[in-house]
């Protein structure tokens, strides 16, 4: 990457907090953001507890005032409006000042799931009369006109968060979402850096955003079996000993990324560089196979390859985590391998015991703990209990002083499709 | 700059579409002027206002994909990737082995939930409910899912499960990207994967996308909507890119798949070469997500970035496979954007849009429309605007209207633009 690029805002809406100060401070605490879920009857699940935003922490309209757009958006993109408006208030842009036409925003991003149930609802009001096991297509048109939003097919697709981003900020610059779940946010971020770095844009806000706390998700993670069975705040035990699968979450991450040069010009503080950025697809290599730590082997050395640097040059690594039995096991091999003998001493970072699953988010958020970790010295804890021998890493019970020059960030969807992004120290220099 | 090896080509194609499985189909259809519309036969569309679609014909997965790779458990349009993608592997000399994996990389429009499981899902409500819809809650939903949760697996996998798919089935370790962006999916997958190619990540991608918009749950939202033509009783003229009497797009079925290669890579190996994949661009409206601005900026700034990625002015370009939806708004508004940037030449500059004939695929339109680029280079022949009849004044260029027109070509210009205020555009050239 010719240009180098900086970050230069981070804006968060989580379970363990919302802006960058609220989270720091639950997250050096170790404090899990993992509840009885509230937001809607969960009852019939068991446990019925995610990472879910309280109303207290966050009032999802606050960026909508306007009742009609209310109506457009599900609860992603009000997720996303309050992690990018906070990203650009953290970065200190001006957006009225702003050069639209080279200012874009890369987005990880799910498919609104909200209005599925109600879909089903429909479908069951639309029994055969003369065989309530069929459904009558004819009805199911009739009263699917009458009951649907006229624009619910725009609150569903996935690029809604990106949009109304881009049309708050007046960002008219290059625009994408990606929908590859875990890996989503932080391939949005690695997109970007390179899309600064190709000189299509000059500032990016690019992140993650999405909402698993809702019945759809939970349904489909119940039948999949790929849920935590334990109905406690500290459920998610990523590389854990007794883990037992994910606890979902919700949340959104936006950063800035721009140019270091127009940062450095305009006083910016500079939180970090993005260095590297690699992906891989290795679906030959199911967790059950021989060889599933490959994949994320992959994404890990071509993000580095990328930054030009070795993995001796690590000084951190925040890991997925996502506290499933053989995700954990394979992503824990694919971090050991990478680093050799180093495996026991650069400490591993798991954000997800705190947050739950947050999805397309999830890359994005824990880019910005890490490049807060970074900041500050310190690395938060990821650790609940004892660490399964098999995935015999550095995850820290307690916050721990550590200088971190070098970071990876790592995202995986198990069974196929990894991404990593590699993070630098902020030069000498540059304001901060 | 782009080092010359670092060019991106285009060596193989795969397309299924309403006008037919293979490029031969879909080309005889094209210079033909035969459209692929017809009255949805799919299902019992009698109750909705809208009763044509585009469908594909006689698609048979056991023609392309194999037992063992989970036929029978992926939904439609994991189907119709897997087998453009085979079509377009076998399309460029490609056998087993012929690649790196991990140089291979895999780049797809997505559309999200397919919806293509509905007559599934909604047995399974109907069951969970017994009849009462106040009885249907994620319990007994769950229940009744638990007895048939195999025959729902290619939806708990969804979305990623097309890439997972080709990726295993031919052997892809390389990068990889799900573009999410409505209906500038197909292209944007294209230009993303192109940037991996140039950025010397991969020096083989499989870039395209599927769509399957002809069902219930789809036709409904769009239906809501008000975007789709209610022709029905003339399904074949129901689509009318820029005519004075359009009324709206037309759903349709399908998956393209281009083969892209880096040059020096496809040299090695001495592959045809179809065309390069000279110049990406994209930009948001930033204006409303319901609407456009009415000046068309947006698609504006996609054209021009797409053109200095190609380091191309306007002037070199011969034609422009436009987006052309046959809505009211967006034929008007794509209108004016083209003639911001070709000023005067606008009008002398021939505008199509093979909508007219495939209707929308939605995720996978700038797929399928970069493969038609491809095969009008490689023919040298500009495919029509069908029921191109009553004027538009403002619709006011010339759109190759009801028939194929031989031209030299070499530079041509794809527009995709989707729902959100997405606009994508490409610049392929001749090789």
């Amino acid at each position: 990457m010719a240009t180098r690029v900086a970050v230069t805002g981070l804006g968060l809406v989580t379970p363990i907090g919302v802006g960058t100060a609220e989270f720091w401070d639950r997250l050096v605490a170790g404090t899990s953001g993992i509840r009885r879920i509230g937001g809607f009857d969960a009852s019939t699940f068991v446990p019925a507890i995610g990472g879910e935003i309280p109303a207290e922490i966050y009032d999802p309209d606050r960026w909508l005032p306007d009742r009609k757009a209310r109506k457009l958006t599900g609860r992603m993109v009000r997720l996303a409006l309050g992690a990018a408006m906070l990203a650009v208030r953290d970065a200190s842009l001006d957006l009225a000042a702003l050069p639209g036409e080279r200012t874009g925003v890369f987005m990880g991003a799910n498919q609104d799931d909200m209005e599925f149930l109600k879909l089903c609802r429909l479908f069951v009001e639309s029994a055969d009369p003369a065989d309530p096991g069929r459904l009558d297509l004819e009805g199911f048109a009739r009263n699917g006109q009458r009951a649907c939003q006229p624009l619910e097919y725009l609150r569903s697709i996935p690029n809604m968060a990106a949009a109304h981003i881009a049309i708050a900020c007046q960002a008219r610059g290059p625009n994408c979402t990606f929908h590859s779940l875990g890996t989503a946010g932080l391939q949005a971020v690695g997109e970007a850096t390179l899309a600064v770095g190709a000189g299509e844009a000059d500032v990016m806000l690019a992140g993650g955003t999405d909402s698993w706390v809702q019945p759809e998700t939970l349904r489909k993670a119940a039948s999949l079996g790929t849920l935590s069975r334990r109905d406690d705040p500290r459920a998610c035990r990523p590389f854990g000993a007794d883990r037992d699968g994910i606890v979902v979450g919700e949340g959104a991450g936006v950063l800035v990324l721009e140019r270091l040069d127009r940062a450095a010009a305009r006083g910016a503080r500079v939180y970090g560089e993005v260095l590297g950025y690699g992906t891989a697809v290795d679906a030959s290599d199911f967790p059950e196979a021989a060889q599933p730590a490959a994949g994320p082997l992959l994404a890990m050395e071509r993000a580095l390859a990328r930054a030009r640097l070795g993995p001796a040059a690590l000084d951190y690594v925040h890991a997925h985590g996502e506290g499933s039995p053989a995700g954990d096991r394979a992503e824990a091999t694919a971090i050991g391998r990478l680093l050799g003998s180093r495996r026991r001493t650069v400490p591993v970072g798991a954000l997800k015991s705190l947050t739950g699953h947050l999805g397309a988010a999830s890359g994005a958020v824990e880019l910005i703990a890490t490049l807060l970790a970074m900041e500050r010295g310190l690395v938060p804890p990821g650790r609940v209990g004892a660490i399964d021998p098999a995935c015999d890493l550095d995850v820290a019970p307690v916050a721990r002083a550590h200088r971190v020059d070098v970071a990876l960030c790592h995202a995986m969807v198990t069974g196929g499709l990894s991404a990593a992004v590699v993070l630098g120290r902020a030069p000498e220099g540059a304001a901060a | 700059v782009t080092a010359p090896g670092r060019e991106v080509v285009v060596t193989g194609l795969g397309a299924i579409s309403p006008l037919g499985i293979g490029l031969a189909a879909q080309w005889r259809s094209l210079v033909e002027g035969r459209s692929g519309i017809r009255s949805i036969s799919k299902f019992d569309a009698s109750g909705f206002p809208v009763t044509l679609g585009a469908e594909v014909p006689g698609f048979r997965p056991e023609d392309f994909i194999e037992e063992g790779f989970e036929r029978a458990a992926m939904d439609l349009p994991t189907q119709l990737a897997v087998a453009a993608a085979r079509m377009a592997i076998e399309d460029a000399g490609l056998g087993p082995g012929a690649w790196d994996p991990a140089r291979a990389g895999i780049y797809l429009g997505t559309t999200g939930f397919n919806f293509s499981d509905w007559e599934a899902v909604s047995e399974v409500a109907l069951r969970a409910a017994a009849g009462a819809p106040a009885a249907l809650d994620l319990r007994s939903f769950g229940r009744e899912l638990a007895k048939s949760a195999d025959a729902l697996r290619a939806r708990l996998s969804s979305p990623v499960a097309s890439t997972l798919a080709i990726a295993r089935r031919f052997g892809i370790r390389g990068p990889f990207g799900l573009v999410a962006t409505a209906c500038a999916a197909g292209g944007q997958a294209i230009g993303a994967a192109k940037r991996a190619i140039e950025r010397d990540e991969a020096d083989l991608v499989i870039a395209g996308g599927a769509e399957e918009s002809v069902n219930p749950v789809k036709l409904l939202r769009f239906c809501l909507l008000g975007a789709l033509s209610r022709r029905n009783a003339e399904p074949a003229r129901a689509s009318r890119p820029f005519d004075g009497q359009r009324d709206g797009f037309v759903l349709a079925d399908g998956a393209a798949v281009l083969v892209l290669e880096a040059r020096a890579h496809a040299e090695r190996r001495g592959a045809r070469v179809y065309g390069r994949v000279a110049g990406y661009g994209a930009s948001s409206d930033a204006y409303r997500v319901t609407d456009v601005p009415p000046d068309g900026a947006g698609a504006v700034l996609a054209m021009r970035a797409a053109l200095a990625d190609a380091g191309q002015s306007p002037d070199a370009v011969d034609y422009v496979n436009a987006h052309g939806t046959s809505t009211r708004v967006n034929d008007v508004v794509e209108t004016r954007a083209i003639k911001q940037v070709f000023g005067e030449r606008a009008y002398a500059l021939p505008v199509s849009s093979t909508k007219s004939l495939t209707g929308h695929l939605i995720t996978a339109a700038g797929a399928i429309e970069a493969v038609i680029v491809c095969l009008a280079l490689r023919h040298q022949v500009i495919p029509p605007t069908v029921n191109h009849e009553v004027p538009d004044p403002e619709c006011d260029l010339d759109y190759v209207p009801n028939h194929a027109r031989p031209a030299r070509l070499e530079t041509v210009l794809s527009n995709s633009f989707g729902f959100g205020g997405q606009n994508v555009a490409l610049v392929l050239t001749a090789a």
